[in-house]
């Protein structure tokens, strides 16, 4: 069974004191997925990471990576992760940090320099090699520390919030990055921005105080094969029942979140989804309504509203 | 374990460390307290070769306490007759200050590491051990090849290269366990700062007991040797078996040092 796991956690339990930070979690991590794990803040996400870095030793359960136990001497190297909290050493320059990481990776000293300067590359800080931590701002920070976890060629990386605090554009190029990645390794991120979990991820976990309430491929949680959620003007002409009596449709309800209206229409199980969304779009278009978005699906952040 | 690893951790270790305040706080303060004790040493060298003579001895009775900690009167006479006497006087130098010395430049081997979480960026991509080792052995190669090379350098400059070598090796063997206790000072409180007053505490305390009970029933200065400053004297000790015993006892007490310290740093939460 674990041949195939990148990641296998039993029973997983970590307490911090009196607090219980996770709670008797079972999760499996098949090699090659993209997994993105959602919750609240304290929901046990860094926990979660820690535990499969080997940072933290479990209360109780247990948890092994790549068939070893968590933390193994044998993973160096295999594992890469962006911790959430970690800092850099302040006073030196992250081009010789990074030199040093590399070279702990088995590179000899020029290696480990091209390899520095392909990093930084990706993260687009070709000319930061040279300054210190401490003078780099809270974005670029994060991507240097994001640079020390593409070092090399691990076959688990584990991004803790990776573009938490980033600008649009340097948040627009990790993902660009992350996508890449995708399918050739296997990824573990755990980000607040749902979007970019449904953009970049083909399965999520979903915490809860410590729980694991949720743990499924996007498509099956999402209901991506059964269900259309469509987002139309404040004001917009629609019936729910005249949409409920298309073709294919089970169920159709309408909802009105910050003045928009969300109509979400549940297929029957055995409907072809391409055809019901045409007729879906016709009959909007017949009562003089554009849709501004039509997704297949529910989006991730009602998924998750409604298990946490 | 691998070697490379704490190898690479080592290098790097120093190499930040001679540029770190901490590592030129310790060369600076070495520097200038070595250097005024020595520059004492050649002014007063007359009166302490006047010492050395044994009608001298009862004379001069500031050198006579300093000749006191080098052990008693029949060891004393010994070294005195056999060595340089400014040397037998730099030698009790360089072994007292020692734990100062090792305290300033070998305080912080993980603790920083553990406290900012700087270690979360390491220990994928070699090992606990390695880490552990590497900054261990980082931290002794700082704090003992200065005064050992000093040291030695005295040693030929007296006209005694070897007993100055031996002296060298005293030093070098002394900073062993006290490095070792930092590093597990360290890793059981994950803070310089608790480490060295932890550490300073322990050496007081530890010296209280030892000499003020021993007032009462002598069996209690054996209370000293709970701190590693105790074997001192073997490492003075002109008899090699004496001397030997020193060293082992060194080797002894680093390695208890360094396996507890390792016990809890690869099982704690970083």
């Amino acid at each position: 069974m674990s041949a195939a796991l990148a990641i296998s956690a039993v029973g997983l339990t970590k307490r911090f004191g009196a607090t219980r930070a996770l709670d008797d979690v079972t999760l499996a991590v098949p090699s090659g997925a993209s997994v993105g794990v959602v919750g609240e803040n304290g929901a046990g996400k860094t926990t979660l990471f820690s535990l499969m870095a080997g940072f933290l030793r479990p209360t109780r359960g247990a948890i092994t990576v790549l068939g070893r136990p968590a933390g193994d001497a044998s993973l160096a190297g295999r594992v890469s992760i962006l911790p959430q909290d970690a800092q850099l050493l302040r006073h030196v320059p992250l081009g010789v940090q990074l030199e040093f990481h590399g070279r702990l990776l088995g590179m000899d000293a020029p290696a480990a320099r091209r390899e520095v300067a392909r990093v930084l590359e990706l993260v687009d800080l070709q000319g930061a090699a040279v300054r210190e931590p401490q003078v780099l701002s809270h974005g670029t920070y994060k991507r240097a520390a994001l640079a020390q976890a593409l070092l090399g060629e691990p076959e688990i990386t584990l991004l803790d919030e990776p573009t938490a605090g980033l600008d649009p554009a340097a948040a627009r190029r990790v993902r660009d990055l992350l996508r890449d990645l995708r399918g050739r390794r296997t990824l573990l991120v755990s980000s607040h921005n749902l979007t970019e979990l449904e953009d970049l991820c083909s399965s999520i976990a979903i915490l809860n105080r410590g729980k694991l309430v949720e743990s499924a491929t996007l498509a099956h949680l999402l209901e991506r094969e059964t269900c259309l959620t469509v987002t139309l003007d404040g004001g917009a002409n629609v019936d729910a029942d005249v949409i409920a009596a298309l073709a294919g449709v089970r169920e159709a309800r309408l909802s009105e979140r910050s003045g928009e209206l969300r109509l979400t229409v549940t297929l029957e199980p055995q409907a072809d989804v391409a055809q019901a969304q045409i007729a879906l779009v016709r009959a909007l278009a017949d009562r003089g309504c554009v849709p501004r978005s039509l997704v297949r699906g529910r989006p991730l952040e009602d998924k998750v509203i409604e298990v946490v | 374990m691998r070697t490379r690893g704490a190898r690479l951790v080592l290098a790097f270790d120093l190499r930040c460390a001679l540029r770190s305040a901490r590592g030129i706080l310790f060369l600076v303060f070495y520097g200038l307290t070595t250097w005024w004790f020595l520059s004492k040493l050649a002014e007063h060298r007359e009166s302490i070769e006047a010492f050395a003579r044994p009608s001298g001895m009862k004379r001069a009775a500031a050198l006579r306490l300093v000749a006191m900690l080098i052990g008693d009167d029949g060891t004393l006479v010994r070294l005195l007759s056999a060595h340089p006497p400014i040397l037998v006087f730099y030698a009790q130098f360089a072994l007292i200050t020692l734990p100062l010395f090792v305290m300033t430049g070998a305080f912080d081997q993980t603790a920083t590491d553990l406290s900012t979480r700087h270690l979360r960026f390491l220990l994928l991509k070699t090992t606990r051990a390695s880490v552990f080792a590497g900054r261990l052995a980082g931290a002794y190669v700082l704090v003992a090849t200065p005064p050992a090379i000093v040291t030695l350098a005295w040693g030929i400059a007296s006209g005694d290269a070897a007993w100055g070598a031996r002296v060298a090796l005293a030093v070098a063997a002394l900073a062993l366990p006290l490095v070792a206790l930092l590093a597990l000072l360290n890793a059981a409180t994950a803070s310089a700062a608790i480490t060295l007053l932890a550490v300073t505490s322990w050496q007081l305390v530890v010296w209280l007991a030892s000499t003020v009970l021993a007032i009462a029933d002598e069996r209690f200065a054996s209370l000293a040797y709970l701190f590693p400053t105790a074997i001192e004297p073997m490492l003075l000790d002109p008899s090699p078996a004496r001397f030997a015993l020193g060293l082992g006892a060194a080797l002894g007490y680093a390695a208890a040092f360094a396996a507890a310290g390792w016990w809890i740093f690869r099982r704690r939460d970083v």
